[in-house]
């Protein structure tokens, strides 16, 4: 009898210990969180339209700029010269559109026996060919402004300065990137989410940051999920095959998908910088009752969005209307 | 968007001078020494008499005291 018992103890035991077992797995496993996540902006980088030597450098690096703020000025004589012989070319063309003009004026007035035809034909094509040459010359002038205003290089939105690498005396190019300016205001949370915990994550859905520096938690929610990743075995090889990676038979890794998280509000004493590492987690849905189930919308709240294409059979969006929200 | 604010340590991970480890550790930490303790308690009691496989005995006491643990860190601390 007490060997029974001792039996019978130790194994309901056990059965415990297995489904709490289970439930630890679950748990862990599928509780949507994730410690890679990484702080985002916006980042607009800024690049001259215009070439030539910086002349003077007024941005300094993390400096806080307004839109409209002068970044940087490149050396402009060689654009005002452009304008003068713009101008001048303008000048040129008006007069020899005048000139052309009163010929044809004075042959059109002319008598059908003092003047042929064609002679007065050409006169007319020829003060048409200087006025559009004057309007050619007054497009160049138009340009030319435009070169001379953007050597002065101002910041398109109030922001940071980023990695200034630029000093003055530098020779810029039309179009490379000196430096970037990170949007005030702009900052957001990108997290990795395991492609397993992806079901239990809904657009709209709460969720909790912590920065990896500093305990303070900050709040957000779920304002999109990526909708593609890079597939390596799509790459081709020189011959345009497909290189399609080996998995291992047991073991294989899920992917990681962006899910983009505004964050709500900013604690004070809290310092955002993009590329900061944070953790992530989705708050379970199940734990806010009050009043946010209504707005969210069902689902992956997405599901009409999958199937917007008329020719994606049904079938596609199935998968998402029966997820348990 | 109201939100509530949540208890306790949950899943996220612990900072120890600078190297970031699963709060899973931590668990397991603690729920070992938990463990030990009842196991030093059943043995100083004479509880073990009760006892049929001492080996599968202990793991499972480990496993439901790391859940508790875990569920505890999450829902009430």
């Amino acid at each position: 009898m007490r060997t029974i018992i001792r039996v019978f103890i130790t194994l309901v035991l056990a059965a415990i210990a297995i489904a709490l077992g289970i439930w630890l797995w679950q748990y862990y496993m599928y509780t949507p969180w994730t410690r890679d996540a990484r702080v985002r902006a916006d980042i607009v980088t800024i690049a001259p339209d215009v070439s030539g030597w910086v002349m003077d450098l007024d941005a300094h690096d993390n400096q806080q700029v307004k839109a409209g703020d002068v970044l940087f000025t490149v050396n402009h004589e060689r654009y005002e010269a452009a304008v003068r012989q713009a101008e001048a070319t303008l000048a040129n063309r008006e007069y020899s559109y005048q000139l052309s003009e009163h010929e044809y004026e004075r042959r059109r007035n002319l008598g059908s026996n003092a003047i042929s035809t064609e002679d007065r034909e050409t006169a007319r094509l020829n003060a048409q060919i200087a006025k559009a040459q004057r309007d050619l010359a007054k497009a160049q002038l138009d340009s030319a402004r435009i070169d001379l205003e953007r050597s002065v290089v101002t910041s398109p939105v109030d922001g940071s300065v980023i990695n200034l690498h630029l000093r003055q005396g530098n020779y810029v190019s039309q179009g490379n990137a000196q430096m970037s300016i990170v949007r005030n205001g702009s900052f957001y949370i990108t997290a990795y989410f395991e492609e397993t915990k992806i079901p239990s994550i809904d657009i709209g859905d709460g969720a909790s940051v912590w920065l990896m520096g500093g305990d303070q938690e900050m709040h957000g929610h779920v304002v999109s999920i990526g909708r593609g990743i890079a597939n390596t075995n799509t790459t081709p090889d020189g011959q345009l095959l497909p290189q399609v990676q080996q998995t291992f038979t047991w073991v294989r890794l899920s992917q990681r998908i962006p899910v983009d998280i505004a964050i709500d509000h900013i604690p004070d004493g809290v310092y955002l910088s993009s590329g900061m590492t944070a953790s992530v987690r989705i708050d379970d849905p199940r734990q806010k009752d009050d009043g946010v189930d209504g707005v969210r919308p069902h689902g992956m709240g997405n599901a009409g969005e999958q199937a917007r294409d008329p020719d994606i059979p049904p079938a596609v969006t199935s998968d998402a209307e029966q997820r348990d929200p | 968007m109201e939100q509530k604010q949540e208890k306790g340590v949950l899943l996220r991970e612990l900072s120890i001078g600078g190297v970031f480890i699963s709060p899973m550790l931590l668990f397991a930490l603690v729920s070992l020494v938990i463990s030990a303790l009842l196991r030093t308690m059943m043995h100083k009691a004479g509880l073990t008499r009760w006892v049929w496989q001492e080996a599968w005995f202990d793991v499972s006491l480990f496993v439901i005291v790391l859940a508790v643990v875990t569920y505890l860190s999450s829902h009430v601390l």
